[in-house]
């Protein structure tokens, strides 16, 4: 069996966001989700802590990235929606679909329900990107950027990670290089 | 120290459902949903781009698929389910371990009235075989797998795209681990 070749994972890369104050946002706009708050860990990019840094060895593999995020929606009368945005050049970035909305649209990774508590996880494949944005993760080395993003569907209010100081919450990401 | 042992993951593959057309349905029965909407990827039977392969290499490893599907539910007064069927010849078909799913057929979402969410399921080669008496572990060469949606009562789901306007992907992840 060889120890690596088609699949094997190369490299394995986590973030988590730490805990703060509570970032309730309510409707339109992307807000680029809080990663930097107390205790954070994982590579940061010089212009922000919530900017997840990966330095992607190979140029024939593709990224996996998991996140973990605790949120809660009220009145949940609509939704909420999650995309990631990558940059391989430190300065622009593209999103993770050519709609630009993710992969349950604006409105669909939580909510509808009335008040809704819920670990939002996804699992971004690169690939996927990668055809539907015409760019090329898979042949880049080096940097690469990456944003975690939201957008508030309607009138509810958002708290991603910590509802309030007396009640913190955490979330968590993998980059995950795996050789195509 | 062993570079290669018990528990090691070793290979990874990925899929993407794409962006499929709506799959909506209202029914109780299972049925096959698409998972080869625009831009799908990662491996395929021959017989159907609804079917996952992927090539397990080791006699002794078995195998963890997670998967995120997107989903809507309406009006919720009860819930929905997903479970997965799979085979090492793409003839003989097993459902997933047990016959409705690991979250059964109501338990996977709703209850709370009109619900959206990015499902989260994950399954492993072991509980298979534990099922069915089969011995996936020693298995060498392809495996095949394809994914069903069923809702409990009267509730309408949305599997992955809402609607032409309102396009959503899943993806998949299928690992293999040393025994």
């Amino acid at each position: 069996m060889a120890v690596f070749g088609d699949n094997n994972i190369i490299k394995v890369q986590t973030y988590c966001s730490g805990y703060g104050t509570a970032q309730s946002t309510g409707f339109g706009g992307y807000h680029t989700f809080n990663y930097g708050q107390t205790g954070y860990t994982g590579d940061r990019h010089s212009s922000g802590t919530s900017v997840l840094k990966f330095t992607k060895l190979s140029d024939n593999s593709d990224l996996k990235v998991v996140l973990n995020m605790p949120s809660y929606i009220t009145p949940g009368g609509s939704g909420v929606g999650i995309r990631l945005i990558y940059s391989l050049d430190e300065s622009n970035y593209f999103t993770d679909t050519n709609e630009g909305n993710g992969p349950a649209d604006y409105w669909g990774a939580t909510g509808y329900g009335g008040n809704t508590s819920d670990i939002i996880r996804m699992e971004y494949n690169s690939q996927f990107t990668d055809a539907d944005q015409s760019k090329n993760i898979y042949g880049h080395t080096g940097t690469v950027l990456l944003q975690h993003q939201f957008y508030v569907a309607s009138s509810d209010t958002f708290f991603p990670n910590t509802y309030s100081t007396s009640y913190y919450k955490y979330s968590t990401t993998q980059i995950f290089e795996i050789q195509r | 120290m062993a570079i290669l042992g018990s528990s090691n993951l070793f290979r990874e593959e990925l899929y993407c459902t794409g962006q499929p057309g709506a799959s909506v349905s209202s029914s109780t029965s299972w049925f096959t949903f698409n998972i080869n909407g625009t831009n799908y990827n990662g491996a395929r039977a021959t017989s159907s781009t609804n079917v996952l392969q992927f090539e397990k290499q080791s006699s002794n490893s078995y195998i963890i698929v997670s998967a995120c599907f997107p989903g809507y539910i309406t009006p919720g007064s009860s819930g929905n389910g997903v479970r997965c069927q799979w085979s090492l010849d793409n003839s003989t078909y097993y459902i997933d371990a047990l016959a409705e799913g690991p979250n059964h057929r109501w338990g996977l979402m709703g209850y709370g009235g009109n619900a959206a969410r990015i499902t989260k399921l994950m399954w492993d080669s072991r509980q298979f075989d534990l099922q069915h008496s089969t011995n996936t572990t020693a298995h060498t060469g392809n495996w095949y797998m394809y994914f069903q949606r069923a809702n409990w009562t009267t509730d309408t789901t949305y599997w992955i795209t809402y609607a032409a306007g309102h396009l959503k992907y899943g993806t998949i992840s299928i690992k293999e681990y040393l025994a």
